[in-house]
């Protein structure tokens, strides 16, 4: 994995920013020990224009599939740009594009910030 | 084609060899625009991700090599997620459509991806071509590419094409001609030349969709553009409309000056020029709605009116997706059922079609206007427009949300779509599409309708009774003898009785009275009727086939008109009884029937070639006809009910 990326500590406690979402449900304990989201929580964690490197897609379905394919592999930049009334869908970049997907489909991709 | 192979060229200047070539690339990439520069046939380059969903074959010829371009649907990975996407790769491995030479267009607007899809090709062991295309879009956007070397990584013959304005494509056909078909060689490491770091912060596309897709000012700025939409085409279309109305009163005029009286001249001006002509008049208004179309298409804006309404589509069983479909089936279902192909999911595209042609195609809109026209004054017609789209949309709504509680449901539905960069929309493309739509618009009025406005005129003037006549004849002679003040208009009244009298007892008369009670409950008269049915292989025939009802049987036609326009024609038609046969509420009933009912034998084809079944097409007529039945006698019952019919 990529050394650049600041460590936390998956027992560190949970700050303000996180707002209402639960932080069990927002960050997934991974052996890596690195904070780690569903790309759906990104803006719980930080607000619009922060980037964010992919650590994998959650099933391997056609949904799972269709993500990779559309460049959100293993350490893909991804930067969440704009959401649509209410939230849902979700407006990325990634690779230079503009992709959107609805909440449900970035909740499969698993993401860590970059510092 | 001779079967001698060994035969030699007839013409010293003709192809000695012949390429396949298939031009490959993810959806939006910019293929059918380039495919339109290298052949110079027109596609339909738009900039919406999955537009060119047939792929397409188109020839040129180069040098003494003579290329077979086949255009494939767009592809993000060679693992097949859609019908689209199976097309495409079926075509690259399929043995008996295998290509010589792929030519794969790169969108350098998202080089990583693209990278990816072109190593995972060169596993095919076809040789490739690069062309890349909107190397603007990505100096714009802040992420340059250095095609030199990108060429020296990828170690592929790359071009740099414009799909814009043809920049470049000589060279790719040259090199599709010339390049060497053997074995390509391994890449370097082509993923040095991605720029690591975005050079600009906020691009063109980046302001305008912090406007575009806002929370409150995005959908607001969708409304505004819908509601442009119709009312272009009502007011802008209006001049035009003008002058072939005169243009048609001009030539029926000269026929009747030069023709005698009799079924020669009835044939021409009530058959041939008023049923021809009141389906011309529209050309101006669909040509409008198709232009508009496209060109909201052409700027990007239609992928972010998919991203705004996706979550409110999908509370209805549709997609955000869907929204392309039905807004392509404002204008024309055919080309909706077509595109709904961009839609992954099975379900999604089935709700999808079976409620695209409940979207108030453009060969309503006729119905609508002279309708509007007739019975509601100018002010409040645009309004009433507006809801007989609603009326569409609502009942497409109800019916998509049975559908995915019943036949249709589950299923995976996905977005995951690209928003493109903005454009601005090439005039010349727009235009060149336009007229193509409205070409096939023309042919199916020159032949379809007009045949069948002929049949129409058959009916309606046959048969002619000697009783008749001779009966109009002895009247006519009793007021010319008593010679009156008013004999002129005495003598007109009598004519516009006796051919009132000979459209009674037509051939058409007879068939619409026997249907008659059908539409009784929706206070259709026997004209509207014979109308409605007549309209059922194509409903562009309603408005012809009414002309010809009511221009044959100009019934109480005033003296001071006597050229009376349809719309006229349709307030002034009076029954037996004396009473008008038409009034608001029917006309509203009528347009609403019109709205719902499935009145296309060629929507109904396309949904047979999409769905590969007839229970989708029998579906959707028997639901549309039941539903516009219901509800125009609804509306008719209920309106009487509290008195608006009198």
């Amino acid at each position: 994995m990529d050394p650049k990326v600041s460590v936390t500590t998956s027992d560190s406690p949970a700050s303000p920013q996180y707002g209402k979402r639960d932080t069990s449900e927002a960050f997934l304990e991974r052996g890596d020990a690195r904070r780690e989201c569903h790309l759906d929580a990104v803006e719980s964690v930080s607000g619009i224009g922060v980037q964010f490197e992919v650590t994998g897609i959650d099933g391997s379905d056609a949904v799972g599939q269709r993500l990779a394919a559309s460049g959100l592999w293993d350490g893909a930049v991804v930067e969440h740009i704009a959401s649509a009334p209410f939230g849902d869908p979700m407006l990325f970049r990634v690779h230079g594009y503009r992709l959107a997907l609805r909440r449900s489909e970035a909740a499969r991709v698993r993401v860590v910030e970059v510092r | 084609m001779s079967s001698d192979v060994a035969q030699v060229p007839p013409a010293s200047n003709a192809p000695k060899v012949t390429r396949k070539v298939a031009l490959f690339g993810r959806a939006n990439a910019g293929k059918t625009s380039l495919l339109m520069h290298l052949t110079g046939s027109l596609q339909r380059p738009v900039n919406f991700p999955g537009t060119s969903v047939e792929s397409v074959q188109s020839n040129c010829v180069s040098g003494d090599c003579s290329l077979e371009i086949v255009d494939l649907p767009g592809v993000a990975s060679l693992t097949p997620q859609s019908r689209d996407e199976q097309v495409a790769i079926d075509h690259l491995q399929d043995a008996a459509t295998r290509p010589d030479l792929i030519c794969f267009v790169l969108d350098a607007g998202k080089l990583a991806v693209e990278l990816r899809l072109l190593q995972q090709l060169r596993g095919l062991d076809v040789p490739i071509v690069v062309a890349v295309t909107k190397v603007d879009v990505a100096a714009v956007e802040g992420f340059p590419i250095d095609a030199d070397q990108l060429q020296r990584a990828l170690g592929l013959p790359l071009l740099v094409v414009d799909g814009a304005n043809g920049a470049g494509v000589d060279a790719l056909r040259t090199e599709l001609a010339t390049t060497s078909l053997e074995a390509i060689k391994p890449a370097a490491s082509p993923a040095a030349c991605v720029t690591p770091k975005r050079a600009v912060s906020r691009s063109l596309t980046d302001k305008l969709d912090g406007f575009l897709l806002h929370p409150i000012f995005g959908p607001l700025v969708l409304v505004a553009v819908v509601l442009v939409m119709f009312q272009l085409v009502f007011t802008v279309a209006e001049p035009f409309m003008g002058w072939i109305e005169h243009a048609q009163g001009f030539l029926s005029g000269g026929i009747e000056s030069v023709i005698a009286e009799g079924a020669m001249r009835s044939f021409l001006v009530d058959g041939v020029v008023n049923g021809v002509g009141s389906s011309l008049i529209f050309v101006p208004q669909i040509a409008l709605l198709i232009a508009f179309v496209t060109c909201v298409e052409a700027t990007g804006y239609m992928a972010r009116a998919v991203f705004l309404l996706d979550r409110l589509l999908r509370r209805f069983g549709l997609s955000g997706k869907s929204f392309i479909p039905l807004a392509s089936s404002f204008a024309c279902a055919i080309p909706g059922i077509a595109a709904s192909r961009i839609l992954g999911d099975e379900r999604d595209r089935l709700a999808t079609i079976t409620v695209a042609p409940l979207m108030s195609c453009s060969a309503r809109l006729p119905v609508y206007v002279v309708l509007l026209a007739a019975f509601f004054p100018a002010y409040q017609a645009g309004l009433m427009l507006f809801v007989l789209y609603a009326v569409g949309i609502v009942t497409a709504i109800l019916v998509s949300l049975i559908l995915r509680r019943t036949v249709l449901k589950g299923g995976v539905s996905m977005l995951a779509m690209e928003l493109p960069v903005y454009q601005r929309p090439r005039l010349r493309l727009i235009g060149r599409h336009t007229w193509f739509s409205v070409k096939s618009f023309l042919v199916t009025a020159g032949t379809v309708i007009f045949a069948s406005t002929i049949i129409v005129w058959v009916l309606a003037y046959f048969p002619r009774p000697a009783t008749i006549s001779a009966s109009y004849d002895s009247q006519r002679a009793a007021v010319e003898q008593a010679a009156p003040a008013d004999l002129q208009d005495q003598l007109a009244a009598l004519d516009a009785r006796q051919s009132a009298a000979y459209l009674e007892q037509s051939y058409l008369a007879s068939m619409g009275r026997f249907v008659q009670p059908v539409f009784e409950p929706a206070g259709f008269d026997w004209r509207m009727t014979v109308g409605v049915l007549a309209a059922f292989p194509a409903r562009e025939l309603v408005i012809p086939t009414l002309g010809t009802l009511y221009s044959l049987g100009e019934v109480e036609a005033s003296a001071d008109d006597p050229d009376p326009r349809l719309k006229d024609a349709l307030r002034n038609a009076k029954g037996p009884d004396g009473k008008p046969t038409m009034n608001g509420l029917i006309a509203l009933a009528a347009m609403v029937f019109f709205a719902l009912c499935s009145q296309c034998a060629a929507t109904l084809a396309a949904i047979r070639r999409e769905t590969h079944s007839w229970r989708w097409p029998i579906f959707t007529f028997s639901y549309m006809t039941v539903l516009a039945w219901l509800a125009a006698v609804a509306i008719y019952q209920i309106g009487t009910m509290f008195g608006f019919g009198s």
